[in-house]
């Protein structure tokens, strides 16, 4: 009677939604994967993967400064840059990836290779992905360009 | 322990456990719902812009978490390049771009966000809007966390452009 007594009491005094012996650094290394699944998906355009792994509250300010939503980051071609040259692919660096509880931040800077093999400019990015149904999905990004094409405010 | 006392005690157990299943399922978790939430967030994102705008450095670091991130968007004031970590960097970056910037903003021209949305999740929210006209538009992403009964700042992007470009 008593070990079941406590035990319950033990259940009921635990933090809820707990993950499941899940370390941060396992956390933080799963949002990287997920990260890199997230582009490597836009670069082969597969829809069905990207949008698996976007939340519908999708956010996203890309390097032009443009607003977008989930469904106009589903729009095709994906495997371009905002002024519309195609990508070859992505160097990802510098990323620091933070875990609260059920959401993460993921920073870096992203150098874009172009199809013609030349490099393109670096971009500060950052990712915000939230866990729902026990994987993460994108919730937000913003790009910016490394080099200065603005004024100070 | 006989079929006969031990009967009882099991029943009790059973309503222990069922107890327990109800405080984890429904206490901790009760929180404020969405749209309380937003309204929670949209008044201390007001008040942080107001402190903002009289570049009060100490008054709106507060509003960043002990380990919070930003970007600083580029510009000729020569801002950090890099990711800036954690409330006490962030506000020596203010105050030394303040120091190259100037005087301070007065009240009469505070900062006025546009086409603010503030999305929530579970314990956590992302605040988007921009600033300026079309021919310098600044966009900035906060990344908000709950703690207890306060929402902070865990993460600001802050890009600005000259010019849209459409995708």
């Amino acid at each position: 009677m008593w070990h079941l007594l406590i035990a319950s009491l033990l259940f009921a005094l635990a933090p809820p939604a707990l993950p499941a012996q899940r370390t941060a650094g396992s956390a933080e290394a799963e949002v990287e994967r997920v990260a890199r699944q997230y582009l490597d998906a836009r670069l082969a355009n597969d829809t069905t993967a990207v949008r698996r792994l976007l939340a519908e509250e999708y956010t996203g300010i890309n390097s032009s400064g443009v607003l977008g939503d989930r469904a106009s980051a589903l729009r095709l071609p994906m495997n371009v840059t905002p002024m519309g040259q195609p990508i070859a692919g992505f160097e990802v660096d510098s990323v620091r990836v933070r875990v609260y509880d059920s959401a993460a931040v993921m920073t870096g800077i992203r150098r874009v290779r172009s199809a013609d093999g030349s490099g393109g400019g670096g971009l500060r990015f950052m990712f915000v992905f939230i866990r729902r149904d026990g994987r993460w999905q994108l919730a937000a990004s913003q790009a910016t360009d490394l080099q200065s094409r603005s004024r100070p405010r | 322990m006989s079929a006969a006392r031990y009967k009882p005690l099991r029943g009790v157990s059973l309503l222990v456990l069922a107890t327990s299943v109800l405080l984890v399922g429904f206490g901790p978790r009760s929180t404020a719902s969405t749209s309380s939430q937003s309204g929670e967030i949209e008044l201390m994102m007001q008040k942080f812009l107001a402190a903002f705008s009289n570049r009060d450095v100490e008054a709106f670091t507060a509003y960043f978490a002990e380990d919070a991130s930003m970007f600083f968007p580029p510009s000729a004031f020569s801002p950090p390049a890099s990711l800036v970590e954690g409330r006490t960097n962030i506000a020596a970056a203010f105050r030394g771009l303040y120091e190259r910037t100037g005087p301070r903003r007065t009240p009469a021209n505070p900062i006025q966000p546009q086409d603010m949305r503030v999305k929530t999740f579970d314990g956590s929210a992302v605040v988007t809007f921009h600033l300026g006209s079309d021919s310098v538009r600044g966009r900035r992403t906060f990344v908000l966390r709950r703690t207890g009964a306060e929402w902070t700042i865990v993460h600001l992007h802050s890009s600005t452009l000259e010019s849209q470009r459409a995708r």
